[in-house]
């Protein structure tokens, strides 16, 4: 019996050691660091001097963060229940089965695999001014003025969501197909000879139907949305001036523009501990719902 | 009378349908047309796209430059990152999900910690640690990250769990290792999920942005995200340049898509409905 205990362990061992060793060493090993750093003063030559909670202080003072934080929680907020609405909208296109569904599969999938660096660039040049697609297309349709998508506070925002509603849309529209075809179709059946209509349907059969997908995509998209960095760094820069630069932009910025190592570090772990509050939730949900999942089986 | 009724709805649907399927390629449609042009034409002024005249130039121009070389890292980066990913992921959960012994929850959980953190949280400290190995600006610091990732553990362990035990048992009794259970059975009952898998991977590894801009420092090691933005700001106001070399960066991804689209959706709802 314990030859038997011994030999599973070593195999156990051996199965989870290359893995294991990677992990602690490029996961745990810098989360753990990042704790100690953010309570250091970080030189250029990387030697740290423990300052105490010195950088959060200096943080909680400082309004960029503020801004950073403000904006990222914007663009969470706009960008969340936008991207599930068209995810969900594409989703029931396709599951209506249309003439040539798959090309409409294909087409809206298709931008999620470009590169953001390809749809930054493609998309900068659909929205500036003056010699942009998007402008040229409205002077067409007798526009006389120019419209700043990209450098009037009032706008940027709504071109930053367009952009990553076209880019990234195909993943929840996947996610609502799939939860769409879970749907028992005798109920949608059982409806119709009942005499109700397409309203009726949509909002007794497939809303409840798609309740804990809806869920779950929320929450994703949400982390997803906090960890806002690389749209907006390439379509705006942050800008104009400061107005669309989010947490991890300015992470970015302290550590490699300002050398503030310390503070960026501290930054980090707030972010860090943001995070583990919604995976948490998101834990919640989830096994609440094995647990009635469970209760009805 | 209620026929005709749902025949004219699902027409407005189609119509609804195929707007949104032009708006959707649209853009994609002015990349490829725009980076047939001379270069320095109004690419916005729609009868000049669609007129001639066309040319390659632009693709024998951006020829020259050192595109071909971050596509080349970015190929071998992703697949690299990607194999080495599913097999230590693979070996990983199926120590996790079959092999009996003390603590393992525990190790199951400590692992999970880990996807719940994102990489840009830890950039900073990731950073300094490459600094002190001496590995910044080399393909060691993306792969090794890459490898670090619980995603796969996470999935993997999940599809495991659902394979039945009484396959493994007839093969132990028949005399078969823990190394033989997990080649002959684990492992080819799940290979399309390990596909799926990998083509996420891959996928993520190519587009991957933040953390290659910070580490690959020399043209010569960045990757097609990195050295795509560079490239771009030599070229002024020039818009079809650019758009030619984001063509053709994207051409191995869009192929890649066309053929495995199939595995990437199983990919997608795979993360969905078990995480």
């Amino acid at each position: 019996m314990t030859a038997k205990k011994g030999r599973n362990l070593r195999a156990a061992i051996l199965f989870l050691l290359p893995f294991m060793t990677v992990y602690l060493l490029f996961m745990i090993y810098p989360i753990g660091k990042g704790f100690y750093t953010s309570l250091c003063e970080v030189k250029l030559d990387f030697s740290q001097t423990y300052v105490g909670a010195e950088n959060y202080k200096t943080l909680f003072g400082d309004k960029f963060f503020w801004q950073s934080m403000k904006n990222t929680l914007i663009y969470v907020a706009l960008n969340t229940p936008v991207l599930i609405i068209a995810g969900l909208l594409l989703a029931m296109i396709l599951n209506a089965g249309l003439r040539g569904n798959v090309v409409f599969r294909t087409v809206f999938f298709l931008p999620y695999v470009l590169s953001i660096s390809v749809v930054g660039y493609i998309w900068k040049f659909i929205l500036q001014p003056y010699s942009g697609l998007l402008n040229s297309l409205l002077h067409r349709l007798g526009m006389q003025n120019e419209i700043m998508w990209l450098q009037d506070e009032r706008l940027v925002w709504g071109s930053v969501v367009a952009m990553t509603v076209w880019s990234g849309v195909g993943f929840n529209m996947i996610m609502f197909l799939a939860g769409l075809q879970e749907i028992d179709e005798n109920l949608y059946e059982a409806a119709e000879i009942d005499g109700a209509g397409i309203w009726a349907k949509f909002r007794y059969i497939t809303l409840p139907g798609l309740k804990n997908i809806t869920l779950m995509i929320t929450i994703m998209q949400t982390i997803a949305s906090m960890k806002l960095f690389t749209h907006t760094f390439i379509l705006t820069k942050g800008g104009p001036g400061t107005q669309t630069r989010s947490i991890v932009h300015y992470i970015y910025v302290k550590a490699f523009t300002e050398n503030k190592l310390g503070t960026a570090t501290a930054m980090s772990v707030i972010l860090l501990v943001i995070m583990l509050i919604f995976a948490a939730v998101q834990h919640r949900i989830g096994s609440e719902r094995e647990d009635k999942e469970r209760m009805v089986g | 009378m209620k026929r005709g009724k749902i025949r004219l709805s699902r027409k407005f649907l189609y119509l609804f349908a195929i707007l949104c399927a032009a708006v959707w390629v649209a853009p994609i449609i002015w990349m490829i047309l725009a980076s047939l042009k001379p270069q320095n034409s109004a690419v916005t002024i729609l009868e000049n796209l669609v007129k001639g005249p066309f040319t390659l130039e632009n693709y024998v121009e951006i020829s020259k430059s050192e595109i071909w070389t971050w596509m080349k890292n970015s190929l071998l980066l992703g697949i690299i990152s990607t194999l080495g990913a599913v097999v230590m992921d693979s070996m990983a959960a199926y120590a996790l999900s079959y092999i009996e012994y003390p603590r393992k929850k525990l190790i199951f959980w400590f692992i999970m910690l880990g996807m719940m953190v994102p990489v840009e949280a830890e950039i900073i400290p990731l950073y300094q640690e490459m600094v002190e190995l001496r590995l910044t600006n080399t393909y060691a610091s993306i792969i090794l990250p890459a490898l670090a990732g619980p995603f796969g553990v996470f999935i993997l362990k999940q599809f495991y769990d659902g394979i039945p035990r009484e396959l493994a048992e007839a093969a132990k009794i028949d005399g078969a290792g823990y190394l033989r259970i997990f080649l002959n059975i684990f492992v080819p009952l799940s290979k399309s999920a390990i596909f799926a898998l990998g083509i996420f991977l891959f996928l993520g590894s190519w587009n991957n942005f933040l953390w290659p801009f910070l580490t690959l420092t020399s043209s010569k090691k960045m990757t097609v995200p990195i050295g795509l933005p560079m490239f771009n700001s030599l070229m002024g106001s020039d818009m079809v340049m650019p758009m030619a070399a984001a063509f053709l960066a994207s051409v191995p991804m869009m192929i890649v898509f066309l053929l495995f689209q199939k595995h990437i959706i199983k990919g997608i709802t795979m993360t969905g409905i078990k995480g």
